[in-house]
């Protein structure tokens, strides 16, 4: 056992002390990779959509108003109520009610009537006069005539008396004319005077009252909606009921901003939400109408607003149990590629005025320029800068560095 | 003067000076402990004496109770009620402020009669004067706001409210005691300059609000005895026909709320830190004085032997004992009045106080010479009495080897110096573990403070990097159909719109109330959600509430309990509903729901309260341009300013107290650390002098005395590790407050930290003591009494 | 490995000798003084020594406690520093040189043996002699230098297992496992019976003849005197009288 110097063990112990304490502090300050979410860039479906209140509309709705200012009957139907076109009545059209008249028209319509009926026996007398003058007329023809036979007297003569006789036949009827129209001047003058009560008790609770004009629904269809349900005088003019076909004319309308409204296209799919039922309704848009309008917008201030219609595509009976004007939301696509490449939009921020991702790369994060397309606000459609498969991180913190280490969060 | 002490003070002066390196390390060990003590008991003692009195001088009112309209006659029958003593009706209502290059600003507006004898909820003045009577464009503005924002009085600012418009001057700004903490309807953070409080004239806000002979807010004063919840509930009767939204105490208020938690939070500091710091001093001055006395075994067996009794030798030591706890007592006092007047100042600034009645506290005084005393007396008469019992021959025998036999052998190659070094550990391994364990424990306290920093960004992470990832939200005037969602979306720039319903509540799970909002959100939401402990977005359950955590454990309420919620606007329906389920935010209090299921509840479907936007950083001017256009936002955070306000928040009082306890732990481990290397040194002098004098150079005598420290130390960090992970788990908990928890996260770095301040205090402490080895002086070291 | 019989070799960091001046001569001590402290509280351990030890002596220091036998030693040694005067080891100057120096001379030269031996207690017999022949520049086999003490049997056992007279040899196998040029002992009998304290004489002595290390032995018992080559008494810091013994004694016929 040799008394070798071991000043170089005491080193050892040393050094395993200082390696100890080194790989501990290593251990403690080693950068820790920052927690990111990621998620791929892949290829897929993507659209733009626009998406807006809009309300359901019967396309072809028809209002049936009075053609006349008439009494109108109750209408007795009820909204939802199924019409056929050309059959069924939707209410009864009686003249109106004859105004009440006031003590001077009323004596001057008393007087009136006094003056018809003295018109009348006037009429009457004459008629019977002239009725006599025609017996008297037919037997001087007739005796003319015998005499003529027997040359008794000149055919002059004999032609006289015909032309007397047929005088007093025109003249009979004449007076039977008069008669009627004297007939008929009292009883306008007589009806001036009627009460009014009278006619209405003909009508009322009556449903085919006498003399009353059917107003008929003028297509199929239902009733959507009845603007004057009593009974009751009505201007000429005036909308009674409204009659459309919810099943089969069913159509949407959406007030679009007007940027928005160049951007939509016929022909451009629709989705239609939030109608109540459990599935989204198909649509196209039908036809923008060229025509803007000042409106103000849910944020209150002012917006030029264009309206779109929008036609359901899919089935009929998906969609039964709409009406008219129930809100829905519809979810325009104006744009949509089937292949694009997309990275989702949160992980899209402005570095230095373009846009940039950071790209997980080797477990760094990689400042990466990109150009996009089109951005929906889930996804963007890359143009230039990424590839599909590359790992982006989305919501980068503001504290992430280009270069800096980074893991996967383990959470959603 | 010396000469006129009994010799064993002499003897005691002159020990005192000798160790005077070792007695100032433990001084300033007790003076970290009782600074902290004393700091945190005045600072709280001083904000809550000052919180009271500035309550009781501007009257502020004791109950508030919000109604729809009410006719001006109620507020007498309101005075009259049992212990009521003062009743005011005002008019308060929200409004918008907009300001040239800013985002819309919410404001409140509050109804101030100047010419009152009395006003409840009165304002101080800080600048300008107070509103004159009949001026009905003039206004106070809330000073934090006035001087976030650069107005004043002279300045005109233009209101939006209720769909008007309205230009007002300001003639002055005011503190009020109702708006300590004011916070935007939705925030969490108070950012002075997002939110504007302004006082006008009773005039002039019946006309804007249509309330002429009437009030929509009152407030009551109550005396001393009166009975809370009776007052409460006779104001709600009488309050209901015209629309009572529910009256609520002061500590419901907002301000009043995040303020008293704030000074909780000091008390918590104070109630447990304190005594943590404390109690780790005790410990390792209980072993440092232990082991200084033991080196001093032969002196106390001459005393004895000379005819001193055992009673007087062991009042000798003590009074060395106190003589350090008091000369550490006095410095923690002093420190503890300069940081304690320092954080007072700082907080009471931050409160916006218009004083502070900060008292000199002279009787912590006493606590603190008294904390110090209590670390190091125990300590010190255990040990005194283990030596004065020793027989006074002990002292004058030779000193017998101590026993190292029979403990198995080392390896070979370990040379002898290391044999030494591991023989001494093996041979007392209590006495080894106990500095390993003091060593820890010393560091432990920095470990944990380096933990809590690290939660603190992890807590601002989770919030603003995992659950809240918008950029912009917006808070509408009231409830609006989608269609408002779709409109934000269509502004060039905004990316992303999620739409958010905010409902006001109360929550009453049997006896706990409290005041609250639900949030609902919808199955796709993204861009805010709720987590789940896993930090994995919650999905709303279909029917059920998810109370954040912090909330469930104010109310005392968990997963499948059911608890009340009445309604706050609207219909103010009254609803049983099931807690599905916790959730862990981190900020606030807030509890969520599914969007839909919560608009059926209020039979209001589909109706959003506000928004939350992902905006293209580039055209974010313009997309808040747009915003201040629309009449309906009432006001707009943006996440990257709440961000800052609440690290600036966190970084004011509690970063300041944090920084402070961070030197605290570092001096404890220092002085630790430099203790046990000196009297490591002085148990071993003479083994030292030896080896000096066999012809060992001074470092490598000094490696059988480092050695051991340092091996010690090493094995140290892992326990001081383990301990500070310990410590915060009980800790961490405690410093959660109603405005943000903090979660229990271990971040290696702070272990790195509180390492590093070891191994330096370490190397510091090995490098001092070598001078010492130096500088032994063999003759005297080497020689043995005779 | 070194040799152990009368190896006279000069330490390599000693300088040449000073012309005129015997180099064998060990110690050559001119005016030594020591004060501690000052002014009327001063202590005058030595008052202008003048002495010379030559080579392979052994020489006892005799005197009372206080005399200031101790203080030579410890000067001689290297722990301690003149106040005035000189001493010159083999021509080499001690008094002056730095900390450094005297930590190597101690290294090289200076075997030790005090009156409470010193041990380290964490160290086996051996060990102890380990720790100073690892240090040496020209070392002893530790085993042969307890051998050299009669020890050779006891090295795994630690001075807590040791009797004081055993504890005490192998203090002295430790100073003479670094093949020393002197060997000071510091009334190395002092804590030992009489008849242990003979057994550790004859230790001394056995080895001083055998290797010529030169050896000084403080005591303040006179009796071992006789056996000492030289006797230098000691009197209140100065020397009292130098005696030289033409017969030594042997140390197991002393007796106090």
């Amino acid at each position: 056992m040799a008394a070798r110097p071991r000043r170089s063990r005491r080193g050892v112990l040393a050094l395993v002390l200082a390696s100890l304490v080194g790989a501990t502090l290593v251990w403690a300050f080693w950068p820790r990779p920052m927690a990111v979410d990621l998620e791929d860039v892949t290829v897929g479906p993507m659209s733009v959509t626009i998406r807006e209140e809009g309300r359901t509309v019967v396309r072809d709705n028809y209002v049936v108003s009075a053609p006349v200012t008439a009494r109108v009957s109750r209408i007795e139907l009820d909204p939802g109520d199924p019409v056929k076109g050309g059959e069924t009545v939707l209410a009864y059209m009686m003249p109106a009610d004859p105004a009440v008249l006031d003590p001077r028209t009323r004596r001057q319509a008393e007087a009136a009537v006094e003056a018809a009926e003295a018109a009348l026996a006037a009429a009457e007398a004459e008629h019977g006069r002239a009725l006599a003058e025609r017996t008297y007329a037919q037997s001087e023809l007739a005796r003319m005539t015998s005499l003529r036979r027997v040359e008794a007297a000149a055919q002059r003569d004999l032609e006289a008396a015909r032309r007397s006789a047929e005088g007093a036949f025109e003249a009979v009827a004449a007076a039977q004319a008069t008669i009627h129209a004297a007939e008929a001047d009292l009883r306008h003058a007589r009806a001036l005077l009627e009460p009014p009560e009278r006619m209405m008790a003909q009508m009322t609770g009556n449903p085919h009252p006498p003399g009353a004009l059917p107003i008929r629904a003028p297509v199929t269809g239902r009733l959507l909606q009845v603007m004057h349900e009593s009974e009751g005088v009505v201007a000429a003019g005036t909308a009674l009921a409204e009659i459309g076909d919810p099943e089969g004319d069913l159509e949407v309308e959406v007030e679009l901003l007007s940027s928005d409204a160049v951007a939509a296209e016929p022909g451009d799919p629709v989705r239609i939400e939030a109608w109540g039922g459990p599935e989204p309704l198909a649509g196209e848009v039908e036809r923008i109408e060229p025509w803007g309008f000042t409106k103000y917008s849910a944020l209150g201030v002012e917006e030029q607003r264009v309206i779109a219609v929008i036609r359901f595509t899919g089935k009929d009976a998906a969609r039964a149990r709409l009406g008219h004007g129930y809100r829905i939301e519809a979810v325009i696509e104006i744009w949509a590629d089937p292949q694009a490449l997309r990275v989702p939009s949160s992980a899209l921020f402005r570095a230095g005025g373009d846009w940039a991702v950071f790209r997980a790369q080797g477990g760094r994060a990689r400042l990466t320029q990109v150009s996009v397309a089109q951005d929906n606000g889930v996804v963007a459609k890359v143009r230039q800068g990424l590839a599909e498969g590359d790992s982006v991180v989305t919501h980068p913190s503001a504290e992430l560095r280009d270069g800096a280490r980074i893991t996967q969060r383990k959470t959603g | 003067m010396i000469r006129l002490l009994p010799v064993l003070d002499r003897k005691l002066l002159r020990d005192l000076w000798r160790l005077r390196g070792q007695v100032l390390a433990i001084a300033f060990v007790i003076a970290a402990g009782s600074a902290l003590l004393v700091m945190s008991t005045s600072t709280y003692a001083a904000l809550d004496a000052t919180k009271r009195a500035y309550y009781e001088r501007t009257r502020f009112a004791d109950v508030f109770a919000p109604v729809t309209r009410a006719p001006v006659g109620l507020i007498e029958r309101l005075r009259r009620i049992d212990g009521v003593t003062a009743a005011e009706g005002r008019i308060s209502a929200f409004g918008r402020v907009d300001l040239p290059g800013a985002p819309p600003i919410s404001a409140r507006l509050v109804s101030y009669d100047a010419s009152a004898a009395a006003p409840l909820n009165g304002v101080t003045l800080s600048a300008g004067r107070m509103i004159a009577p009949g001026r009905s464009s003039e206004i106070l503005l809330l000073d934090a706001f006035a001087r976030a924002t650069g107005l004043g009085p002279g300045d005109d600012i233009t209101v939006t409210a209720d769909g008007q418009r309205e230009t007002f001057r300001i003639v002055g700004t005011a503190y009020s005691p109702e708006f300590i903490f004011a916070m935007a309807p939705g925030e969490f953070v108070s950012n002075d300059a997002r939110f504007a409080v302004i006082w006008a004239s009773r005039e002039a806000l019946e006309a804007a609000f249509d309330l002429d002979g009437a009030f929509n807010d009152a407030l009551l004063t109550l005396s001393r005895d009166a009975d809370l919840l009776a007052v409460i509930e006779t104001a709600d009767r009488l309050l209901a026909p015209y629309g009572g939204a529910g009256a609520y105490a002061r500590e419901d208020q907002t301000s009043d709320r995040y303020l008293t938690e704030d000074l909780e939070q000091l008390r918590v500091m104070d109630r447990i830190m304190t005594p943590l710091f404390l109690g780790v001093s005790a410990f390792l001055l209980n072993v440092v004085i232990g082991r200084l006395v033991q080196t001093e075994r032969e002196e106390i067996g001459l005393l004895k032997a000379f005819g001193r009794s055992g009673g007087e030798v062991g009042w000798h030591y003590l009074k060395f004992a106190l003589a350090v706890a008091v000369l550490g007592g006095v410095l923690g006092w002093l420190g503890g009045l300069y940081l304690g007047a320092r954080v007072s100042a700082l907080y009471s600034s931050v409160y916006h106080f218009p004083f502070l009645l900060y008292d000199p506290p002279v009787r912590a005084l006493g606590t603190s010479i008294l904390a110090g005393v209590a670390s190091a007396g125990i300590a010190a008469v255990l040990a005194v009495r283990a030596a004065a019992a020793l027989p006074p021959a002990i002292a004058m025998r030779p000193p017998v080897p101590p026993d190292y036999g029979g403990r198995g052998s080392l390896p070979r190659w370990l040379d002898q110096p290391s044999r030494m070094v591991a023989r001494r550990i093996l041979r007392a391994p209590l006495k080894a573990a106990l500095t390993i364990v003091g060593i820890g424990a010393a560091m432990s306290l920095t470990v944990m403070m380096g933990f809590n920093a690290a939660a603190v960004d992890e807590m601002v992470v989770r919030s603003f990097d995992i659950a809240d990832r918008h950029d912009v939200g917006v808070t509408f005037t009231d409830p609006r159909g989608r269609a408002a969602l779709f409109a934000l979306g269509r502004i060039d720039g905004v990316q992303r719109v999620e739409g958010r319903r905010d409902v006001p509540v109360r929550f009453v799970n049997g006896t706990s109330e409290r005041l609250g909002s639900i949030t609902g959100l919808s199955g796709e939401a993204e861009l805010s959600r709720a987590l789940g402990a896993d930090l994995r977005p919650l999905d709303m359950p279909a029917g059920g509430l998810v109370l954040s955590q912090s909330l469930a454990r104010l109310l005392g309420a968990e997963a499948g309990d059911e608890i009340t919620v009445d309604v706050r606007t609207g219909s103010r329906p009254s609803i049983a509903l099931p807690v599905a389920a916790t959730a862990d935010a981190l900020i606030g209090t807030p509890a969520y729901m599914d969007e839909g299921v919560l608009g059926r509840l209020l039979g209001e479907e589909g109706r959003v309260s506000g928004a939350v936007l992902m905006v293209d950083s580039a055209r974010a001017d313009a997309v808040t341009e747009r915003l201040r256009e629309a009449p309906i936002v009432l006001g707009v955070s943006l996440q990257s300013e709440s961000l800052a306000e609440l690290d600036r928040m966190l970084d004011e009082g509690p970063g300041l107290f944090r920084r402070i306890m961070m030197v605290v732990s570092i001096v404890i481990a220092v002085g630790v650390v430099y203790n046990s290397a000196r009297i490591a040194f002085i148990e071993r002098a003479r083994d030292l002098a030896s080896l000096r004098v066999l012809g060992f150079t001074s470092a490598e005598a000094g490696y059988v005395l480092l050695g051991e420290l340092a091996l010690l130390t090493v094995i140290a960090l892992p326990v001081g590790g383990m301990m500070g992970v310990f410590l915060w788990i009980v800790v961490a908990q405690a410093v959660s407050t109603d405005l943000y928890s903090i979660p229990t996260v271990f971040d290696p770095r702070g272990f790195g930290v509180a390492a590093l301040t070891v191994l330096i205090s370490s190397v510091a402490a090995g490098l001092l003591v070598m001078c010492d080895v130096r500088r032994l002086d063999l003759v005297s070291a080497l020689k043995v009494r005779e | 490995m070194r040799t152990l019989r009368g190896s006279r070799r000069r330490a390599p960091d000693a300088a040449p000798p000073e012309a005129g001046q015997r180099h064998e001569d060990a110690f050559v001590i001119r005016t030594l003084t020591k004060v501690y402290g000052e002014g009327t509280a001063a202590v005058r351990a030595l008052r202008g020594i003048d002495l010379t030890l030559p080579d392979g002596e052994l020489t006892v220091l005799l005197g009372p406690s206080g005399s200031g036998k101790s203080t030579l030693l410890n000067i001689l040694g290297g722990i301690d520093t003149a106040t005035d005067g000189e001493v010159l080891f083999r021509g080499v100057a001690l008094t002056g040189a730095s900390q450094r120096e005297l930590t190597r001379y101690r290294r090289a030269h200076v075997g030790f043996v005090f009156q409470f031996y010193n041990l380290m207690p964490s160290l086996t017999a051996l060990e102890n002699v380990e720790l100073v022949a690892e240090i040496a520049p020209h070392p002893v086999d530790p085993m042969e230098a307890l051998a050299l003490v009669g020890l050779e049997g006891r090295a795994d056992h630690f001075p807590s297992e040791l009797s004081g007279g055993e504890q005490q040899r192998v203090a002295i196998a430790r100073a003479v496992a670094k093949n020393p040029t002197v060997l000071f002992c510091d009334e190395p009998t002092g804590a030992l019976d009489s008849r242990t304290g003979t057994e550790v004489l004859a230790v001394l002595q056995d080895l001083n003849e055998r290797l010529g290390t030169t050896t000084l032995i403080i005591t303040h018992a006179a009796a071992t005197a006789a056996m000492a080559d030289r006797v230098v008494t000691f009197a209140d810091g100065r020397v009292g009288s130098v005696a030289c013994n033409e017969d030594k004694a042997r140390a197991r016929e002393l007796s106090w």
